[in-house]
């Protein structure tokens, strides 16, 4: 384990929590993750310091700049960025980049999986090649974003999945 | 752009569209691989910018 037992122990029960909350509700309520950034923060900055507060600060902030955009583009729900901001925190720099991708990987193949069910992943898969090349082409053409299957996902365990990978692996 | 943030505050949605699963998952998982491997030594890079940051800020 990579990570110390003050920062996993927390970060396991916070991704527990919100995946549940997320399969049965599709929300992960504000009252989870925002005391969870918050208190994130106080730990990493009585534990570690300025530098410990800084890492946590800078996982939360990575996090945040690299899933807004989804968000923006309303492929995302908040509640999901909110979730990997926390994460990030506890994790803080470096792990939080881990966490993060590793969450990605993990929802593209929870989104494979579904897809696979439905008799889609063909059409998924073209669906999930024409938004990167919409993604691409956006800023030099402006046209409106391609059309998708409509089929959404409870991203909270993809967190899960990632936040457990990189509480483990050694860097 | 306060009504943005108001509106990233509110909203507590957990779903994500699959096709953006399955785009973000190729993008994390080239760079997961560039990171974990680091055959250009991105990783180095990263970690060398975050001690720049706070070794400015300790110096502030």
């Amino acid at each position: 384990m990579n990570a110390p037992l003050w920062v996993v122990l927390p970060v396991i029960v916070l991704v527990t929590v919100a995946t549940r909350a997320d399969v049965q509700t599709r929300k992960i309520p504000n009252s989870l993750t925002i005391p969870a950034s918050l208190l994130a923060l106080i730990a990493h900055g009585v534990m570690g310091g300025r530098a410990g507060l800084l890492g946590s600060l800078a996982g939360l902030g990575l996090c945040l700049a690299a899933m807004l955009p989804g968000w923006l583009l309303r492929w995302m729900g908040a509640g999901d960025v909110k979730l990997m901001m926390a994460v990030g925190a506890w994790l803080a720099f470096p792990q939080a980049v881990i966490a993060l991708l590793a969450s990605f990987v993990a929802g593209g193949l929870i989104s494979a999986g579904l897809a696979l069910r439905r008799g889609l992943l063909g059409q998924a898969l073209r669906g999930a090649a024409l938004l990167g090349a919409w993604t691409l082409a956006a800023p030099l053409e402006p046209a409106p974003p391609p059309v998708t299957t409509g089929i959404r996902f409870p991203f909270a365990l993809a967190v899960m999945a990632g936040t457990i990978f990189a509480s483990w692996i050694r860097m | 752009m306060m009504s943005l943030v108001r509106n990233f505050v509110r909203d507590e949605n957990g779903e994500d569209l699959i096709e953006y699963g399955l785009l973000a998952a190729f993008v994390a998982a080239v760079a997961l691989v560039t990171i974990i491997a680091d055959p250009i030594g991105i990783k180095g890079s990263l970690v060398a910018a975050f001690n720049k940051a706070k070794a400015a800020l300790d110096a502030s």
